[in-house]
């Protein structure tokens, strides 16, 4: 019996291994392939949101949440919250029963997250009679997540889910598979020359970046697609190097993709290059 | 940290190389020094706000202003003896009323007249009405405000008048493409060298005023007066005028080798003030 007891427990092992394994396979394959860009849709953001949800009202007792003005010089901890709702739009945590505290929900909306670099990080929260409590925050703007530093999992698996939200809200908002699909179509219009209108808009958008006035420049470049998608490649390279400059490095990197889909024969080392640095960026 | 884009975004499809007679590579769009003036320019950052905001936001960038020097009596009322200033409904007129003698200043033709939006010393900012009022501020973001609202309605009137002149101007320039080429007299070859040598001292100012004597001469002999002179208004910041006289270039020469560049210049200043 004992023998067949350990047995099973081996068996049980090496199947989680083989899932497992299996598991982060199939996720390495996606990144190489093409198709990490279709197989994502609205239905990837539902699971993503579920799991979120899952996880957040498992931990419910663990979390507290700290709110901070734009300039993060005055906080305060409203501590546990009491319900955690979620929709479409927003993550909502609700204070019921404090009457004294003056926030009764707090929400962090997914919008909010499309371009921001999301991280957790240590802090040491000493005490004034000695004893330090060590944090894990995660930042979403002006709202922080924080939890004992002995529940590090857990916190890294809410950003997990998060950045889940925020990639399949960024692939629902830049559609790459349906740009190459349009690429392939309107072939054509690839040799369109440049109308009036865009270069117009062309020149706009240069003397704006002269003048350090990058959303206005953006605005141009949007105009100058608007008139033919894929008529000036050069449009996207510069909106890419211009939303860096705003620090939204997502929009930026998939601006910069669009520009290599459009150049495939010519050389973009340097924007591969960029990508790299963007993603080094996000990443670290 | 030099961000790169600037080699890299600006000069992948266009170098905007401009040669012309006179060798303007300098970049406008910004402000001008001109010994211990500096000369700004007014901007339409204001797009989407309605006429009844603008005129109370007048009014209360006005209550700002240091003083106001009047043309006309020849008086400065500083500040403190201002009782009441404000911008009326019919087109922007400021009324100024003193304390001392109840005195009424009242500036109708303010939306005809062109604007000069200059700083003395760096500590001096002054929205310049000529031969109206001088309204100067110390703090040089109410100045410019002030400029932008005003610019911001005068502004239609601007395109309606500069649209106007360019209707008269284009039977003028048929006639240039069918008679040929007229011959430059001894008088205006005397003011281009004038001209020149101004341009050389970076006295953009003078240069611009031999030009327009040259143009009066003749305003057909030669079609780059026009050119220089709207690449001149664009150094000292009066890009309105310089749009106009590019513009008048273009209907006596559309088919330039400079023309395309000359249209590209066009859409540059209109970036600028923010159109």
């Amino acid at each position: 019996m004992k023998i067949n007891n350990n047995f099973k427990i081996l068996v049980f092992i090496i199947l989680a291994f083989y899932f497992e394994n299996e598991q982060s396979y199939s996720q390495e394959n996606g990144k190489t392939n093409d198709i990490v860009y279709s197989n994502l849709n609205s239905n990837d953001f539902s699971i993503a949101k579920n799991n979120l949800l899952s996880t957040l009202t498992l931990n419910k007792d663990l979390l507290q949440i700290i709110v901070g003005n734009d300039s993060y010089n005055s906080v305060s901890n409203l501590g546990i919250p009491s319900e955690i709702r979620i929709d479409d739009q927003k993550v909502e945590f609700v204070y019921k029963d404090k009457k004294n505290n003056p926030i009764n929900t707090v929400a962090i909306h997914f919008t909010y997250l499309l371009d921001l670099k999301l991280k957790s990080y240590k802090l040491d929260n000493r005490q004034p009679n000695g004893t330090v409590y060590v944090e894990n925050h995660l930042k979403v703007g002006n709202v922080t997540l924080m939890m004992n530093w002995q529940y590090n999992v857990i916190i890294s698996s809410i950003l997990r889910n998060l950045k889940q939200i925020q990639d399949s809200l960024n692939n629902q908002r830049f559609n790459m598979a349906q740009f190459k699909k349009y690429v392939v179509e309107n072939k054509s219009a690839k040799n369109n020359p440049i109308s009036e209108e865009q270069r117009k808009n062309i020149i706009k958008a240069n003397t704006y970046t002269k003048l350090y006035e990058y959303q206005n420049a953006i605005e141009a470049y949007k105009k100058v697609l608007e008139i033919n998608q894929v008529n000036y490649a050069a449009a996207y390279f510069n909106l890419a190097l211009l939303s860096a400059e705003l620090n939204k490095l997502y929009t930026a990197i998939d601006y910069m993709e669009k520009y290599i889909v459009l150049n495939e024969s010519s050389d973009t080392s340097v924007a591969k290059s960029k990508i790299d640095e963007w993603n080094f960026i996000l990443n670290n | 940290m030099k961000p790169t884009f600037r080699h890299y975004g600006i000069l992948l499809f266009l170098t905007i190389g401009f040669v012309t007679k006179q060798n303007l590579s300098a970049q406008t769009g910004n402000p001008v020094v001109n010994g211990d003036y500096t000369i700004h320019y007014p901007k339409l950052s204001n797009k989407d706000q309605d006429f009844e905001k603008i005129k109370s936001n007048l009014t209360t960038v006005l209550k700002r202003a240091n003083w106001i020097y009047d043309f006309k009596s020849k008086t400065e009322l500083p500040s403190k003896e201002i009782k009441e200033i404000f911008a009326d409904n019919e087109g922007i007129k400021i009324i100024a009323k003193s304390k001392k003698n109840n005195q009424i200043y009242n500036y109708k033709n303010i939306i005809d007249s062109t604007m000069v939006f200059y700083s003395y010393k760096n500590t001096w900012h002054y929205v310049n009405f000529p031969s109206l009022a001088n309204i100067g501020f110390s703090n040089f973001y109410d100045a410019q405000q002030l400029a932008d609202y005003i610019y911001h309605i005068q502004y239609p009137l601007i395109d309606k008048r500069r649209d106007s002149l360019l209707l008269i101007f284009k039977p003028i320039a048929k006639t240039y493409k069918t008679s040929g080429i007229n011959e430059v007299s001894q008088e205006q070859k005397a003011l281009f060298k004038q001209a020149d040598q101004f341009v050389k001292q970076n006295d953009f100012v003078e240069a611009i005023k031999v030009y327009n004597k040259a143009i009066n001469i003749n305003q057909l002999t030669y079609p780059e007066i026009y050119l220089n002179v709207a690449l001149l208004y664009a150094q000292i910041n009066f890009f309105d005028y310089a749009i106009y006289y590019m513009q008048k270039y273009l209907l006596l020469e559309p088919k330039a080798t400079e023309a395309r560049n000359a249209l590209d210049k066009i859409y540059e200043w209109e970036a600028i003030i923010g159109k």
